[in-house]
């Protein structure tokens, strides 16, 4: 799988907590994410790598260090990118085991 | 129903009860609470109680609100910024205010509208910033009359829109009671006021203890015709009641007279919500039995009835017909001598205010105008000269 080693999100999309979940604004569309989601949108700012991502939600959500969320990370980030939420510098991307 | 589901409490639960959803999501968005509404859904996250199609209906009226909030919010932002700059004060009242001090998360109080309460002496500057911005005055704006009496407002606020996008901001110079009247204690309100933060930028709003009375007036005014304007109070007196200095409170209704519509709102919140006042501070502002008996007997809440669109009785002292609006507005309302003295006053007019009203050149001679007001009553003399 390809993906950003340092997930940025697409110029100009708005972001909006609406209470509960947060819409995300590109032009005239619009989607809804989850709080986690979210979570993971405001750290695509081109500075955090998916590493850094994970790190910050074991820390946020107080997730335990046996609970693997690269893949889930990884999988919010495919739905962003297809929905062409974010800036494509792709790269190789290898799911550890 | 509606009731459960507007209180944003902690509880889930959600009655069982046989309802057409239909209606309740039309009454969901008339009364302006599909915020909170969808908050209740995400709390009780059972997929199968409201039924999955309203569920779903609100979810997405939310969404759709937010949104059009979004452009909203940026609208606020812009005017506030500019005013913050150029240094001129202005309190925020209600929506944005209101969402953001006392809601327990402010994206699910919707607004329509800005209301600034400002001083008189920046009405130019304020003009000036709200034009460059693109906002105009309302269509058909006329300047107000002249006062006849200090204490009675002439002017409820200026109504500006924006050329493009028409939102609309308000600008109110003295209307915090909604009865006509300058509060006594304007000077206080400004002195109280605290500080806010609304979209990121440091602003002001007034005391808790003043936006309670002007929440309460506010809603009375429009005979709680839609629920939001009760959760407003119901948040306040709920969640923030340790925060308010009900002694102050207290005075404030008593200076301003305003027992009659504080009252109400919270017998009213006290009897759809459950949640009531201190006991002796609704003791201090239980309104004499005389005003009491005449407000049960023609006055009707509009939330009790929703959808009825009878006719209601108007309800102000400056208002036709005689005897329904200010006849009713004397019984039942406070500050009876500074009204009588605006109604005595109509009869004898200054003269720029007859100028003014009757749009006389200034080489007209005035007497026989003062004449014929002294011989027939001011309202059907006015009636007489638009007809004329």
């Amino acid at each position: 799988m390809m993906f950003d080693d340092y997930p940025k999100q697409k110029p100009g999309i708005k972001s909006r907590y609406i209470g509960g979940e947060t819409l995300l604004i590109d032009g005239e569309l619009s989607y809804a994410i989850n709080p986690p989601a979210a979570f993971i949108w405001e750290l695509c700012d081109g500075e955090h790598s998916i590493a850094d991502i994970e790190q910050a939600i074991r820390e946020d959500f107080g997730v335990s260090p046996e609970r693997s969320l690269h893949g889930e990370i990884v999988q919010t980030l495919i739905h962003f990118r297809e929905k062409d939420l974010l800036v494509s510098h792709f790269c190789d991307y290898t799911d550890p085991d | 129903m509606l009731i459960e589901l507007s209180a944003c409490n902690a509880d889930p639960a959600l009655s069982q009860q046989q309802v057409n959803w239909g209606d309740l999501l039309k009454a969901v968005q008339y009364h302006g609470i599909t915020g909170l509404v969808y908050d209740k859904l995400l709390k009780r996250n059972d997929p199968d109680y409201p039924p999955p199609h309203f569920q779903a209906a609100v979810i997405q009226a939310h969404r759709s609100n937010a949104l059009q909030m979004i452009d909203k919010c940026e609208q606020v932002k812009a005017v506030l910024t500019s005013l913050i700059e150029l240094r001129i004060k202005v309190v925020v009242l209600k929506g944005p205010a209101v969402a953001q001090v006392y809601y327990p998360q402010a994206p699910l109080r919707y607004f329509t509208d800005l209301n600034l309460f400002a001083l008189s002496r920046d009405k130019n500057a304020l003009d000036g910033v709200l034009n460059a911005l693109g906002f105009r005055l309302e269509a058909g704006y006329v300047e107000p009359m002249p006062k006849l009496i200090p204490s009675v407002i002439t002017h409820h606020h200026t109504r500006y829109e924006h050329r493009e996008t028409k939102f609309p901001v308000e600008i109110h110079w003295e209307e915090l009671l909604h009865d006509d009247l300058v509060p006594r204690d304007l000077d206080g309100m400004w002195r109280r006021a605290v500080s806010v933060n609304i979209e990121g930028l440091q602003t002001k709003t007034l005391s808790l203890e003043d936006h309670l009375l002007h929440l309460c007036a506010h809603a009375y005014h429009h005979r709680f015709d839609r629920l939001f304007r009760l959760t407003d109070l119901l948040f306040i007196v709920r969640d923030h009641s340790d925060e308010i200095n009900w002694e102050l409170f207290v005075n404030l209704v008593s200076l301003e007279e305003a027992q009659t519509p504080v009252y109400q709102s919270f017998s009213l919140i006290n009897k759809l919500f459950g949640v009531a006042l201190p006991d002796w501070v609704l003791a201090k502002l239980k309104p004499d039995g005389f005003r009491r008996w005449w407000h049960q007997h023609f006055f009707t809440p509009k939330v009790t009835r929703p959808f009825d669109m009878q006719e209601e009785i108007p309800f102000s002292f400056k208002s036709t017909p005689w005897f329904q609006s200010t006849f009713l507005n004397l019984m039942i309302m406070g500050r009876r001598p500074e009204k009588l003295q605006y109604l005595l006053r109509l009869l004898l007019p200054t003269p720029e205010w007859l100028r003014q009203r009757f749009n006389l050149p200034p080489e007209r001679s005035l007497w026989p105008y003062y004449i014929l007001r002294l011989m027939l009553p001011p309202k059907l003399m006015e009636r007489l000269m638009r007809n004329k």
